[in-house]
Formats: structure tokens, sequence, C-alpha cells
């Protein structure tokens, strides 16, 4: 319902003002309307208390406009109900907004937000696959409930690290300006808010988020409100809400209360009592005891969309690794300081070790990067320590031609198109910046201290102007950048999700190339050991998305990945400790996958 | 469908170049794109105090965005049909106007009740009756939602309450000019019982609406309740070892439960006015004299556009 306030006007002790748009149906305006005639009326009737408040107001303050203008808003107003009729306004709404800001949508997301509203009648767990997009289906959901004026009030519960980009996508695909909630006051004075579940389910924020009734509730990660004696699900079991939107990748991960759990969230008595669903489908903890019928029973809550059915295909990923020989100096070095890092992890233990292994995945990323580490902690060090990192210092600043950056050029002027070099080590992305310039290439650096402007700027640079992008981690987050098909990784995060997320840039929807993924290896080094076991052991530039976030993701089977590499470095003692110590982290991983499958009766 | 499609695109960018025309914007059409240039003022006016003048291009059909693909497209629903729509009804919520003389119909044939009489008219003259017009809208919401509104409009003097339908007078409506006014009779009914009459008939209208729909919401609306409670008494009959607080606490969310079906089926309809209109509605005002063999009365007719009458 939207009143549009012409002239300022007090009510209570809130002030509307001109322009102002009450979003729909303010409870608080209608009053029920007393027919005494009507015992057997079969529906409610509001009305709304302040019309004739408006009308006198709108009398005394000369607002009158002209005839054209009250009987354009006349036409406007039966255009307006002309276009509810359509089977997604939202869409309709969107569609120009989406085609200039290139935001792509599928058939899938589509008659999901269709689904949700007509079917399901908003209460729902959207299990789509992960990157089929999920958080483009549930804003639909929400543009639409906001344009056909169903929902006012609105909380988005996500993990503290996705509010900020919540808040943005929904500005920038959706034209919805949310709040994030900091406070317990922020409860009642916004409409539209995002909230950690952390900070939600604490303290005075709990009292604050329980005393409001809301129109829609969306909760991504829903996975986390998996077990009903958390705080999470208390919370979420707690609230009044008309729409409920659970948002997971995975709802199963463990066993079947798990699931069980999740949809009494949503529609209690779906699968009756526990002691019922257990009576009636479990017979272990992962095994249902007809998947069929209970199949059937979630379809009737559940959507799910996969990537064999969405019919997408991707184009191929062709992965080329490149074997680079390290210059004797490189080398060198390479040496010294591996054999620094065993020295002071056999003298100092295990924790002391662990920040070290930087320092040698930077030798193999480039000297100026361990130059830059060991510059700093020359600085910090204590006197004993100190000529040692003098001397490798040094030696690390005596190299001035690094072997990967000129193999690099070799393999940019093969490809004669637009490239996206990616790197962990803001060092390393200085260089090569300075290294193409030299070599009289257009090129355009991207990382974590710019600012959001101008990192869409860079963006925009990359997609016009310039062919290569040199980019640290944070490009792999966030950004698109379908227009390009070739992608070097200089060196490889140790995190398998990370390098899935740099892959992600550009071999993803909207892709209509076949894709290069050059990676960058120094013979005889960790790296070299990393990148046959990613790529060669458990093949992992080939698996799904949804393996991979499964296995490696933040509540992924195998999230302590990097931690167990980091540890499979530092106890090797030599390098054929180091290839079996790696050959068992493979076994692990292949094992995991496989257990995966054999549960993933439900997705 | 597509004839349907082709009919809306049509009429919204008659709406669109209309809004833009009315506002006294640079309007300039190239084939199937409107260009539209807006100046420092207009911007202000319609965006708010700190926009600046810009230019705009639009088209109406996906196909013409082959021709320009910088352009806007503008459809039933698009973000700029949704700004504008906001805008105008922002802009055109009330009016004060009067409706000429013209939208009179004829005077009905007098009845002649016996043989001979005769009808001489002494005089005649036109007066404008206060009357005041709201549109309604009402939002009915169930197992779906839709709107549908209706105009009313009464005569402050006799309180007669009639439905309005724009487009019928809208070819007689003039300005509320001070030659309106001076004629203008003096209303009986107070502007407050007038709203709460117009408020009634919309009521009225309502309770007279084909209600086949709330069946369909609560029906849904039962068998949801009914799994709920089925739900919630077996967890409590099961749990019957729980301590009482916690069997308070389950009593509560079922209470919250129950809540939420209601929200989102149970049949209701919101009503709201949308457009106020204070109208001078011309009234012909004929006295005649009926002569018959031994007779003589006089009868005073009234009609305007919404009723005649006639009276001894």
């Amino acid at each position: 319902m939207e009143i549009i306030i012409t002239q300022p006007l007090l009510r209570g002790s809130t002030r509307f003002q001109p322009g102002q748009v009450l979003k729909a149906e303010d409870r608080s305006l209608y009053q029920e309307a007393q027919i005494p005639e009507a015992n057997e009326l079969s529906f409610k009737i509001y009305v709304h208390k302040e019309g004739y408040r408006y009308l006198r107001q709108l009398i005394r303050t000369g607002s009158a406009v002209s005839w054209d203008l009250f009987s354009l808003a006349q036409w406007a107003y039966q255009l307006s109900l002309k276009a509810t009729e359509q089977k997604l306004i939202a869409l309709e709404h969107l569609k120009d907004i989406w085609r200039r800001s290139g935001v792509l949508y599928y058939q899938h997301q589509l008659n999901t937000a269709y689904r949700v509203i007509n079917e399901f009648h908003g209460r729902a767990i959207l299990a789509d696959e992960v990157g089929l997009g999920k958080t483009i289906e549930a804003g639909l959901v929400l543009k639409e409930y906001l344009l056909r004026k169903m929902v006012r009030k609105v909380l988005i519960l996500t993990p503290a690290s996705l509010c900020r980009q919540w808040q943005q996508e929904l500005r920038e695909k959706f034209d919805i300006s949310a709040w994030i909630a900091k406070r317990p006051w922020d409860w009642q004075t916004n409409d539209l808010l995002i909230a950690s579940l952390d900070l939600a389910k604490h303290g005075a924020n709990r009292q604050a988020v329980l005393s409001q009734a809301y129109d829609l509730v969306i909760v991504d990660e829903a996975h986390k409100l998996k077990n009903e004696h958390t705080q999470n699900w208390q919370l979420v079991n707690a609230l009044s809400t008309k729409y409920l939107l659970l948002l997971t990748a995975t709802p199963v991960q463990n066993n079947l209360k798990e699931l069980y759990n999740l949809i009494t969230l949503l529609k209690p008595g779906q699968l009756g009592t526990f002691r019922e669903f257990k009576k009636a489908h479990i017979t272990s903890d992962r095994k249902p005891r007809d998947s069929e019928k209970l199949k059937r029973l979630l379809k009737e809550v559940m959507i799910r969309n996969r990537r064999t059915d969405a019919g997408i295909n991707l184009p191929r990923r062709i992965i080329r690794s490149i074997p680079i020989e390290l210059s004797e100096a490189e080398r060198a070095l390479y040496q010294e300081i591996t054999r620094y890092i065993r020295e002071k992890t056999r003298r100092l233990g295990l924790q002391a070790g662990l920040p070290l292994i930087t320092l040698q995945r930077e030798v193999c990323s480039s000297p100026m990067a361990a130059a830059y580490t060991l510059a700093r902690m020359h600085r910090k060090a204590d006197p004993e320590d100190q000529p040692e990192l003098y001397r490798l210092l040094e030696r690390a600043v005596a190299i001035t031609a690094p072997s990967k950056a000129k193999i690099c050029l070799e393999l940019i002027r093969e490809h004669r198109d637009k490239v996206i070099i990616f790197t962990e080590y803001r060092a390393t992305m200085n260089y090569l910046l300075q290294f193409f310039f030299e070599q009289g290439y257009q090129v355009v650096g991207f990382d974590g201290s710019l600012s959001a402007g101008r990192k869409q700027w860079a963006a925009h640079l990359f997609r016009n102007k310039v062919d290569i992008m040199v980019s640290t981690e944070s490009g792999g987050e966030g950004l698109n950048f379908q227009f390009c098909n070739a992608m070097i990784n200089y060196d490889l995060p140790w995190n398998p999700m990370r390098l899935e997320q740099r892959i992600g840039r550009i071999h993803r929807l909207g892709q209509t190339r076949d894709v290069s993924i050059f990676n960058l290896s120094t013979t005889d080094t960790v790296e070299a050991h990393l990148l046959r076991l990613l790529d060669e052991k458990i093949a992992m530039f080939n698996m799904v998305i949804g393996d991979i976030e499964a296995l490696f993701g933040t509540q992924g089977a195998l999230r302590s990945f990097e931690t167990e590499l980091y540890q499979a470095v530092l106890q090797a003692e030599n390098d054929e400790e180091l290839r079996q110590n790696f050959e068992r982290l493979a076994q692990t991983v292949r094992e995991k996958r496989q257990q995966l499958r054999e549960e993933a009766w439900i997705l | 469908m597509d004839s349907l499609k082709a009919a809306h695109d049509q009429e919204v960018a008659s709406f669109v170049c209309a809004f833009y025309r009315l506002y006294r914007a640079k309007i300039d059409t190239d084939g199937r794109v409107v260009r539209v240039s807006l100046d420092d003022a207009l911007a202000k006016e319609l965006d708010g105090q700190w926009a600046r003048g810009y230019e705009l291009e639009f088209v109406f059909r996906e196909q013409d965005l082959r021709e320009r693909e910088t352009a806007e497209l503008v459809t039933l629903g698009s973000y700029r049909f949704h700004y504008l729509v906001q805008l105008a009804l922002q802009k055109g919520l009330f009016c004060q106007i009067a409706l000429s003389p013209e939208s009179i119909p004829a005077q009905p044939r007098l009845p002649l009740a016996r043989p001979g009489e005769k009808y001489y008219r002494l005089h005649a003259r036109i007066t404008y009756r206060p009357s005041l017009a709201i549109t309604f809208t009402s939002a009915f919401s169930g197992e779906r939602r839709w709107e549908e509104s209706k105009t009313f409009i009464i005569d402050r003097i006799n309180g007669r309450v009639c439905e309005l339908v724009w487009e019928k007078i809208g070819g007689y409506v003039q300005d509320l000019l001070p030659e309106h006014t001076k004629h203008l009779k003096k209303p009986k009914l107070s502007l407050k019982k007038a709203y709460t009459r117009l408020e009634k008939a919309a009521l009225d209208w309502l309770l007279a609406h084909d209600q086949a729909w709330t069946m369909i919401a609560k029906q849904k609306l039962a068998t949801e309740e009914a799994e709920l409670n089925e739900y919630y008494r077996k967890k409590l009959q099961e749990e019957a070892a729980l301590n009482p607080e916690a069997a308070a606490q389950l009593r509560q969310i079922w209470q919250v439960r129950l809540k939420e079906q209601q929200e989102r089926f149970a049949p209701k309809v919101m009503v709201r006015p949308v457009q106020y209109a204070v109208v001078a509605v011309p009234e012909a005002e004929t006295v005649y004299l009926r002569t018959g063999r031994f007779t003589e009365t006089k009868i005073c007719t009234r009609i305007t556009p919404f009723y005649a009458e006639t009276t001894d």
C-alpha cells in the first residue's frame, strides 16, 4: 500500500515529509471497518485512517493541481494495474537495468522466483548448486513482493562477511536500499535490514529482533541452522514472519536430522514430528528408508537447480601447466630460504615455521615479493638472525629479471587478446605492472587497497582500454570479467576455493569462448608439488564448483586443507618426504570426495 | 498475446510522451527513438532540489534496441515506467474542477397526465452543486493479491452518491474559475460527512463484490492450520516430560506459526483513497408551469450529469 504524502504531516511522533512514499501496507494506518449489517462477511475489510485528514490538508493548503496532471495520475494508476497482471513484474522492472549493467539472468532463476511466489506462497528452501545464482533468485522474490506491495518489513540474515555483499548486490542489481543492522534500535527504525546471524542472536539485539513482526525473512547460508539446539536455529524459529526463504547449497551436510531441522523451521509438520520422521524415513544417519518418498516431500518446500538441469553448459576450461626453470641465482635463493625455514622449524617447532612458509611461496612468485618480506623480517629480527636475513635480502634484491616474468610475457604475446594475471603478492603485482609497461603494454593493476570507485574504474579500463590486468586475490571476488578468456596464475593460492574463485571471474555464466588457464610453476619447488597435487592427483581444475565448495568451502568437508598443506611442507625433511606428504593429502581428498558423492542422494 | 503486448507498448509510449509534454520538457522523436531534454528547473521539479538538467533516450520495444543500443527500454512495469507512474501519482493527488454545462444530458420529455395539458417554461438557470469525488483502491489479498479501483462522487447538498467514471465526463472538465464559484450553491453536508459517505459507498461496493476468491484463500488457510495444529499437538504429547517452561514456549511458537498463516492466507481487503477532486457539478434548473383544463401547477426540474429529478 503506498501513500504519497504531499504535505508535511505529523502522525504520532513521526513526521512524514512531502514526497515520501510509505511502503506496502503500513498496518498502523488502517483500522478494521465496522459493518454491522454484514455478519456473515467472509473477509475482513480495513480502511485507511488518515484519508480524511489528507483531504482536509490538501484543501487547506491549496494543493490542487490542474486537471491534466490529475488525469495523468489516473492514467498512471490504470497502467500500473495492468503492469501487475504480468507473471513477474520484477523482471520487467529490472530487465533494462540489467541489460545496461551487464547483469545476466537465467530461465531457472526466473522459474524459481515465480514458483516461490505462486506455488510455495513465499516459504521455501532455495538449494541450488553453488554458482547458479541463489542470491539473484532471492532478490527477485524480494523485488517482486516489494513491487506488488506485499512486504514492508524485511530482514536478511547472513554471515557477517556477506552483509556488505548483500547490501551491494541489492543496490546494484535490484535497486533496493537496505540498511546493515549494527545497533538494537536499527531493527525498529529500518524496514529493510541486513544483519549478521551472530549479531542478531545475542543480548539486546535478540530482544529487538524478536520484538518485530516481519513480512519476509531471508537466511543466507542456511545450513548454519541445521542444529535445533543452537542459538541460530532458535532465533529463526522464534521469529514471526509471513514469508521465509532459506538459502543453502548444502541442505544435508552430515545427517538427515539436519535436513529435518531446516524444514521444520520453514514448515513445521511437513515431515511430521521427529519421532515420526525417524520411524518413516531414517535407516542410518545418512540413508533414508525410501528416498523417492522423502524427495517428494522435500519438493513441496525446496527448489534445487542443478547445472545439468538448468541447461547451463559453460565453455571448456583448457588448463596448461607451464613448468619454469629457475635461474641459477633464483634457485640458490630458493634453496637457501628452504634451508633457513627447515632449520628454524627444527629449532623452534612447527608453530614458528608456519609464517616462514610464506617466504618460500614468495620466492616462487618473485624475488621482489620475497625481498619485501625479508626486509620487514630483518627490521624486526633478533640481532643473531639479522646477518642471515640480510644476506638473503641481498641475494633477492640482486635478481632483477625473474624467469617467470619472461615466460609470462611469451604467453601474453602468444595469446594476443586480453589476459588477467593473478598473483598472491602485491610486490609481485607492482613488479609485473612495471615490467609489462616497459614492454610497451597498457596494463592496469587491481588490489585490495583500491577504493570501491577505483576498483570499478580499473574494471572499466580493463573492459574497454587495456589488454592486461594484474590482480591480487582481492580481484578474485565480486567482479566479473567474462569478456576475457585467458588467465595466468602467476603463483598458486594454497586454498583451492580461492583458486576456483579466480577462475570463476572469467569462467562463468556469460562466457562464450573456451577459457585458457595457464598455471606457472617453478620446477623442483613446493609450488610444483602443489600444482601436481591440485591438477594431477585430485583433478581440481575439472571439478564442478559444487564439489569444490562441498570439499574446500567454509563449511566444506576439508575446510582445513590449507593448514594441512602447511603442515605437510613443514614436516618434510626433504623433497621425498614432501612428495609423500602431498600424496597422503591427495588420498584424503579423493576419499572425502567419494564419500560426498555417495551421500548426495538428495541432491 | 503479441498484439496485447504491442498495445501495451504503444500505450506506455503515449503515456511517457504525455508525461514529459505536460511538464514542458523538450521532446524529439526520431523514428522509434524518443529523446527528452530536461532543463535544470524541470529536473529539480521532478527529481528533487539537487537534480541538474539531463537528457534521456527511450525506445519502447525490445527490437528497437538494435537501432539504438544505448537507449533505455521503457515497457509496462520497467524501472522508468514505475518511476514516472510514481511521480504522476504523487503530483496528481488532488484537483478542483468544474464540469461544463454541456455535460448535462438533454431535458427528458415531461409527462402529460391528461389530454390538453401544456407546459410553459417560466425560467431556467444553470447553477453549480458542490460535490466531492474520491477514487478508492481496494487491495484484495488472500491466496494472491490484486487491486481494483472505483470512484464515487457525492452531492454535498442532498448527499446523493453516484459512481463516477472519469472517462465519461473527461471531455467536459474545466478548471474551477470564479465564474463557477459565483454560481456555486452552499453545501449542506460537511466535508467530513461527505468523506464518510463516500467511504461507505466504497465498502458497500465491496460487500456486493463477488466473494468466490475468499473461498480459495480460506480453504488454503484451513489446510495449513490443520497441519500445524496436528504437528504441535503431537509434539506436545511426545514431549510430555518437557518442563512446563519448554511446553509453554512450544505453545507460544505454535501461536506464532498460526498467526503467520493468517497473515499469509486470511482473506482481507484494504481500502484507501488515492485521488480526491472537489467538483462543481452543473445543474440545469428549470421551472415550468403545467396547465390543464382547470389546474395550474409549478414544476421544477433539476438535471445534473449524474441524475435528474422533478419536484412539484
